[in-house]
């Protein structure tokens, strides 16, 4: 085996390993602090053993770099700690829910350091300035001036690129969102209802129309980017052989166009499009296929017409289906920045197929902007929550089919 | 059977815990491996390889790791920067020179003076990596020049001029019936800055951009010209676009850089033919290419024997031998003074002509300031050369950005 192989599984079992001490230990503060938190040594071993483990890992981790004076404060805030959990432990923990807790707190703190640091992190930043030239200050010393809402206010009032502004962002994403998600639902719709019929070849037919979504979107949207090339691209090649076949089309105005320059958003839409039916065909053929056959058969004795068992029985019964995955495709469209950056890349002119995704990433990776797409991207999430909360509020989407 | 089982699950936590404790034998892993992210094309990724191998085998360096990782362009600049950001960035990359600003401000390369012996080096070479008297860069090649490549089974001759070029273009129209007579990535504005110097303007004046200037217009309207008016060149041709437009020989010319020489040779053998880019018959002037060349960076991470190790592998990489290898194997000029004048690099017709063009290009400015030009410079040069904007508005609105940008970035 290659020595590079071995050394890389070498350090992903290191990683395991790590996980697994840290687990190791979390289970065992919680089997201790819940078994014996009644016995009369738990305050005093408690509180020497924890504060004095915690140094000692510190000192481990860091090393030599750790100074007298910051063990002294890492003992002190460990003391602390544990003074108030241990109390907590002796007089208000349930000794019945000790399993459950010990089987959930190591995906808890996990979650909590892969989220909430990276986010309390993002709200520092916010409020500081970090940007090119604060970046070498702050790396040597950690100090970084505080600006308070400054960049709060500039991600209103400053372009996050060179002209747009962030009001022209946000309505370009709304419409975005809605038009991708609109045509997901009803193209999705459309197939499922299509493939839930008793056809021929129903599998392979489910197969070929899945395909755009299993495949890596990277590829999926890169090809589709090469088909919407002026020149060389199937789409303007389409329309060059209708148009000598049928003149009159020309004079009805149609043309070969430019779609990567002149309408990157709407090659944009119309790949994200493609992209995204068939996530929801694959949703909504599901939800069909749970209603009861016996629903059909009685609207059709008591004569309803196909429209309105679609409308009566199909479009209820499918809405505790639809109403999350909505919510979902609702959420991946707003932020979905691959299919604008695949399409339009760093190319010049085309700021205009920019949502507030894409616009986020370049102030921050492009132009070096950290603080200010800091607080962009706390003002998309706030955004994006709310929309979630009224979306979900008003299609009643957590409530079952039958409330 | 509960217990036994909580109890194996705890040895197996132990376990595992005892392995996140395990380091390779000899337990100095860091010291000796080398983490070196580059940019280049995959058909270097050999040549790249064989450097390291031979470095490794050099007595005392039996111990020696050097782990090399390939990005794009611009995802080596961003990857680099954010690993920076989160204190563990890679020891070296080689990278052109444009980066070098950015990251000499950011404080997340080392400046070397002093490390090495730069009076080895071609002047010439130094200048993109000198900010302030301070060198931040390690030369391994002097170029990354563009340069005019074509075709020899479409055209016999390089064309002199532009008004010869157009002559050609028109006759391979009509002879080989070619849509299109040239590509080159006409919205990217490195691409502009030969026709630029030709109509006699340069980027920056001093610190300060100078795009909204006459010799600015006159070049883009050559562009709008070249596209719309002559139709030389496709619409919507990127990098890749003009790139296999070239291989697949449906353009007899493109202006491409000297890192795309090897990869040409080996498509088109004798058939390769590369010189200056015409002389803009309109000025009189010949345009001159920014060039720059590969350059070895080292993170500002690196202390004691690792930055020894980095700086051995730094001057085996940029020595005699290699250089030469790297000429006569990739056809890039050598970083070492001198060395370009020898009499068997001036005979390979290919380097020769890219040492003729590189000899008339001008040297890329280390300025953090140039980022801001890169970026106004691509979106609204996009701008003009898709008519969504007259060139007169987009060239004020492209000053008064790069000024925006520049203030942003330096308040």
């Amino acid at each position: 085996m290659n020595s590079q192989v071995a050394l890389s599984l070498l350090e992903v079992l290191q990683m395991i390993g790590f996980v697994a001490f840290v687990t190791l230990w979390i289970e065992a503060y919680l089997y201790t602090h819940f078994h014996y938190s009644k016995k009369s040594w738990f305050f005093p071993a408690m509180l020497a053993a924890v504060p004095l483990g915690v140094l000692l890992l510190v000192v481990v981790a860091i090393g030599p770099a750790l100074n007298a004076r910051q063990a002294v404060n890492i003992f002190l805030y460990a003391l602390l700690a544990e003074s108030a959990l241990a109390v907590f432990f002796r007089f208000k923990a349930d000794k019945k829910l000790a399993l459950p807790y010990m089987l959930i707190m190591p995906g808890f703190v996990g979650l909590a350091l892969l989220i909430a640091y990276p986010l309390v992190f993002e709200v520092y930043l916010a409020f500081h300035d970090l940007k090119l030239t604060t970046l070498k200050t702050w790396s040597e010393t950690g100090y970084l001036p505080f600006v308070n809402f400054e960049h709060f206010y500039n991600v209103f009032t400053k372009s996050p690129l060179s002209e747009v502004s962030f009001w022209q962002l946000l309505g370009r994403t709304l419409w975005w969102t809605v038009v991708n998600v609109f045509f997901h639902v009803l193209g999705g719709l459309g197939l499922a209802l299509l493939l839930n019929n008793e056809i021929k070849l129903r599998g392979i037919y489910r197969t070929l129309l899945i395909i755009p979504w299993a495949m890596p979107q990277v590829v999926a949207v890169l090809a589709m980017k090469g088909e919407f090339h002026s020149e060389y691209g199937f789409v303007n090649i389409m329309i060059g052989r209708l148009v000598d076949a049928f003149p009159f089309l020309a004079s009805m105005g149609m043309h070969k166009v430019q779609w990567l320059s002149q309408h990157p958003f709407l090659t944009c839409t119309i790949v994200n499009v493609w992209l995204g039916i068939p996530f929801m065909m694959v949703v909504i053929l599901g939800g069909l296929q749970s209603i009861p056959k016996s629903y059909y058969e009685a609207a059709s004795i008591d004569g309803a017409s196909r429209w309105q068992k679609f409308r009566h029985i199909t479009l209820p019964l499918l809405r505790p289906v639809l109403a999350p995955a909505v919510t979902l495709g609702t959420v991946w469209t707003f932020n979905n920045i691959n299919v604008i950056y695949l399409v339009t890349g760093q190319s010049g002119g085309t700021e205009d197929a920019d949502i507030l995704v894409s616009a986020l990433y370049k102030a921050a990776f492009s132009f070096n902007r950290f603080s200010y797409s800091a607080a962009f991207a706390i003002v998309i999430f706030l955004l994006l929550f709310a929309i979630s909360m009224l979306w979900l509020k008003f299609s009643k989407g957590t409530e079952s089919a039958y409330d | 059977m509960g217990k036994k089982i909580i109890l194996q699950f705890c040895l197996a936590l132990v376990a595992f815990s005892l392995a996140a404790c395990l380091r390779p034998p000899g337990g100095k892993i860091d010291s000796n491996t080398l983490v070196v992210w580059e940019q280049e094309d995959g058909f270097i990724a050999p040549f790249l390889d064989s450097i390291f191998n031979n470095f490794k085998k050099l007595p005392g360096n039996e111990k020696v790791r050097i782990q090399r990782v390939h990005y794009h362009m611009e995802d080596l600049r961003q990857q680099f920067q954010t690993a920076s950001i989160a204190g563990s960035p890679p020891d070296m990359i080689i990278t052109p020179p444009d980066v070098a600003g950015v990251f000499a401000v950011s404080g997340f390369i080392l400046p070397l003076n002093g490390l090495f012996d730069f009076s080895r080096y071609d002047e010439q070479a130094l200048v993109p990596v000198t900010m302030d008297g301070k060198i931040w860069g390690v030369p391994s090649s002097m170029g990354n020049h563009l340069m005019l490549l074509y075709n020899k089974r479409l055209v016999k001759n390089i064309p002199q001029s532009t008004d010869e070029l157009f002559k050609s273009c028109a006759e391979l129209s009509r002879d080989k019936n070619l849509s299109y007579c040239m590509a080159y990535d006409m919205n990217e504005p490195f691409w502009l800055i030969p026709w630029l110097t030709a109509y006699g303007g340069w980027p920056l004046d001093g610190k300060k951009p100078a795009l909204n200037t006459p010799a600015m217009l006159a070049a883009v309207k050559f562009y709008l010209n070249l596209r719309y008016e002559r139709k030389l060149v496709p619409m919507e041709c990127d990098y890749n676009c003009m790139d296999s437009l070239f291989k697949e020989e449906k353009v007899a010319f493109i202006i491409n850089g000297d890192w795309s020489l090897a990869d040409y040779k080996s498509r088109f053998g004798e058939n390769l033919g590369v010189g200056r880019i015409p002389k803009l018959s309109e000025t009189g002037r010949w345009p001159s290419p920014m060039f720059g060349g590969k350059d070895i960076m080292l993170s500002s991470k690196l202390r004691g024997e690792k930055l020894e190790l980095a700086k051995r592998l730094t001057v085996f990489f940029t020595n005699d031998e290699n250089q030469l290898r790297q000429a006569r194997e990739l056809y890039r000029i050598p970083a070492i003074k001198g060395m370009k004048n020898s009499p068997e690099l001036r005979k390979d017709p290919l380097l020769r002509g890219s040492i003729e063009q590189q000899e008339v290009a001008t040297p890329m400015p280390m300025a953090t300031e140039l980022r801001a030009f890169w970026d106004s410079g691509r979106h609204y040069l996009g701008m003009i050369t898709q008519r969504k904007t007259t060139p007169e508005d987009g060239l004020k609105r492209m000053q008064a950005d790069c000024e925006a940008k520049i203030q942003e970035m330096m308040r």
